[in-house]
């Protein structure tokens, strides 16, 4: 799948799009899925990466 | 009755979501489902496994389109109902519902379309145990997620998981592409909310082995004379008959309203 057209979409930006599409339930099932498909896009991904960069500093 | 010769015509099967369609993987029917929320996102090439051409979103792409046919028989009748009223010589005669078909007839390059008829469906994907085809396409699971319907679900209370009107496929058969690009003079017919009905196969050792399978659907068809744009890129014309970018206009991957089911 070409994930390259989700390049600038952040996760509140497709939740909140998944959301007002799907009904509750299959909103939060596609953007499961869609997780899997874009990972350094997830809350938790960024908070790894926040941490690293403050080691690093 | 109309036939039409293979290269005649372009023909689209799809599922009656925007973009959740079939495959078949290991001899199994499963659904592809995916995380796009506007006919842009959806529009994209399908898959090696994809059923037929992929999801509403899929339609009109050059890519997408049936292969290797070589008949396109359409029968499009009506039911009516006759009226008589007394001291009156001639009948009422009031339409009842439209009954329309498609058969379709290809050389056989795999068995996806013979899987889709007879099945059998992956469990995780059936409405119910999965000992079935793909005769009636996609319905919500009232769970998560989209699923194979196993007819057990009547055409009217088949929804999606936007709660549109999910029955079965769309079939569209552009009779004439446009002269030029932008010029608006293609047609399309495009029959909703199908079943697909019957498959056979022939096998030769003296030519292609082929297969036939007819779709048939009792919902109001439609036919467009427009134009139509690149698909797979950005399409934004108001008037083309595979629907603009934001899935807005008169294109014809509009799921059926349930007062015309």
């Amino acid at each position: 799948m070409d994930t390259s057209k989700w390049a600038n979409v952040t996760y509140e930006e497709k939740k909140a799009e998944l959301e007002a599409t799907y009904l509750p339930s299959a909103a939060a099932y596609r953007l499961e899925k869609w997780l899997e498909l874009n990972p350094d896009k997830s809350p938790k991904a960024k908070k790894v990466a926040k941490k690293e960069s403050k080691k690093e500093e | 009755m109309a036939y039409f010769t293979g290269k005649d015509v372009d023909v689209w099967i799809t599922t009656e979501h925007m973009n959740d369609y079939i495959e078949v993987t290991d001899n199994e029917l499963v659904v592809n489902r995916t995380s796009a929320t506007s006919l842009t996102e959806a529009r994209e090439d399908i898959t090696s496994d994809a059923l037929f051409s992929g999801a509403l979103g899929n339609a009109g792409s050059t890519v997408n389109r049936l292969t290797d046919l070589t008949g396109v028989d359409v029968s499009v009748g009506a039911s009516d109902e006759d009226l008589n009223f007394f001291g009156l010589r001639n009948v009422g005669k009031i339409e009842i519902k439209k009954d329309t078909s498609v058969t379709i007839t290809r050389k056989k390059s795999n068995n996806k379309n013979l899987i889709a008829f007879q099945g059998t469906t992956a469990s995780a994907d059936s409405k119910s145990s999965g000992a079935h085809g793909a005769r009636w396409g996609l319905v919500y699971d009232d769970d998560t997620k989209m699923v194979l319907n196993d007819a057990t679900v009547d055409p009217k209370s088949a929804l999606d998981d936007t709660s549109n009107q999910c029955y079965g496929y769309r079939v569209f058969v552009e009779l004439k592409g446009e002269s030029a690009s932008g010029a608006g003079d293609g047609t399309v017919l495009v029959i909703p909310n199908c079943t697909m009905m019957d498959y056979s196969g022939s096998v030769s050792n003296d030519s292609a082995n082929e297969e036939t399978f007819t779709f048939s659907s009792m919902v109001k068809p439609k036919v467009m004379n427009s134009e139509k744009v690149s698909v797979t890129t950005s399409p934004s014309a108001a008037n083309d008959y595979f629907g603009t970018a934001a899935g807005a206009g008169v294109g014809f991957v509009t799921q059926t309203a349930a007062a015309d089911m």
